[in-house]
């Protein structure tokens, strides 16, 4: 898919683990784990919201557009 | 008492392996008792299956009662083969996530199988008819050859059921994979 999801290099950027991120944004381990290996066909507005919140980015830092 | 869909499900699997067995002893005996009738006692055509009487047609012609005869038992077989499927589509089904990739094959390959028993009734019900025309008198067969047309509507009705299946699983896919 062309939509490259870029939340391992937020957590990164944000010193997060993916167990912090699952417990401030209330997804589970394996959702979060779908999101970040692209295997994820849709996105809920409630999700990248809480991710934003928790990451304090931009839907646009989590998200990226490749041809 | 109001009935939830899985005791409606476990009451059709019952009634499902009633009729599986049912139609592998019709199977099984007419099978039986057209080899006595071959190779045996001639007499046993008389009453093949539940006074199904092929006397006659084993009189005139062993070629022609062995072509009737194979018909009803590859019939009976294709029914009983169906059954089969809808007892394996029955116990594979899971109402959490009612679509997977085993029984979306089982219903397109129960269509198929539909397929070929409407066929293989039309060519039976063509040559009974032509048998009673031209060579011999035969008993009315439609109970053990049935109605090649409803088999034909059965077909038709489950290669769109599965045509569904096969759209319903992209979609449970999709909603499982959104996050």
């Amino acid at each position: 898919m062309s939509i490259i999801v870029n939340l391992d290099v937020m957590m990164a950027k944000r010193k997060m683990s993916l167990n912090e991120l699952s417990e401030k944004v209330d997804i589970t381990l394996s959702n979060l784990s779908i999101l970040k290996t692209g295997k994820a066909k849709a996105i809920r507005f409630s999700t990248l919201e809480a991710l934003c919140k928790a990451l304090d980015c931009q839907p646009g830092d989590l998200l990226e557009f490749r041809e | 008492m109001q009935l939830t869909s899985k005791q409606i499900l476990g009451a059709l699997q019952v009634l499902t392996w009633i009729a599986f067995i049912g139609l592998c002893i019709e199977t099984g005996a007419i099978l039986i008792t057209t080899s006595i009738s071959l190779f045996f006692h001639p007499e046993a055509a008389a009453d093949l299956y539940l006074g199904l009487d092929l006397s006659a047609l084993l009189h005139y012609s062993r070629w022609y009662y062995v072509q009737v005869t194979s018909l009803i038992i590859a019939l009976y077989a294709l029914k009983a083969y169906m059954v089969f499927h809808l007892i394996q589509i029955l116990q594979q089904i899971n109402l959490v996530h009612p679509f997977s990739q085993t029984i979306a094959h089982l219903i397109s390959r129960l269509s198929r199988i539909a397929i070929g028993t409407a066929v293989l009734s039309f060519i039976a019900n063509g040559t009974v008819d032509w048998l009673q025309k031209h060579v011999v008198e035969l008993p009315n067969l439609n109970e053990h050859i049935g109605d090649g047309a409803a088999y034909l509507f059965f077909a038709g009705i489950v290669y769109i059921l599965a045509q569904v299946f096969n759209r319903g699983m992209e979609i449970q896919s999709e909603n499982e994979l959104t996050v």
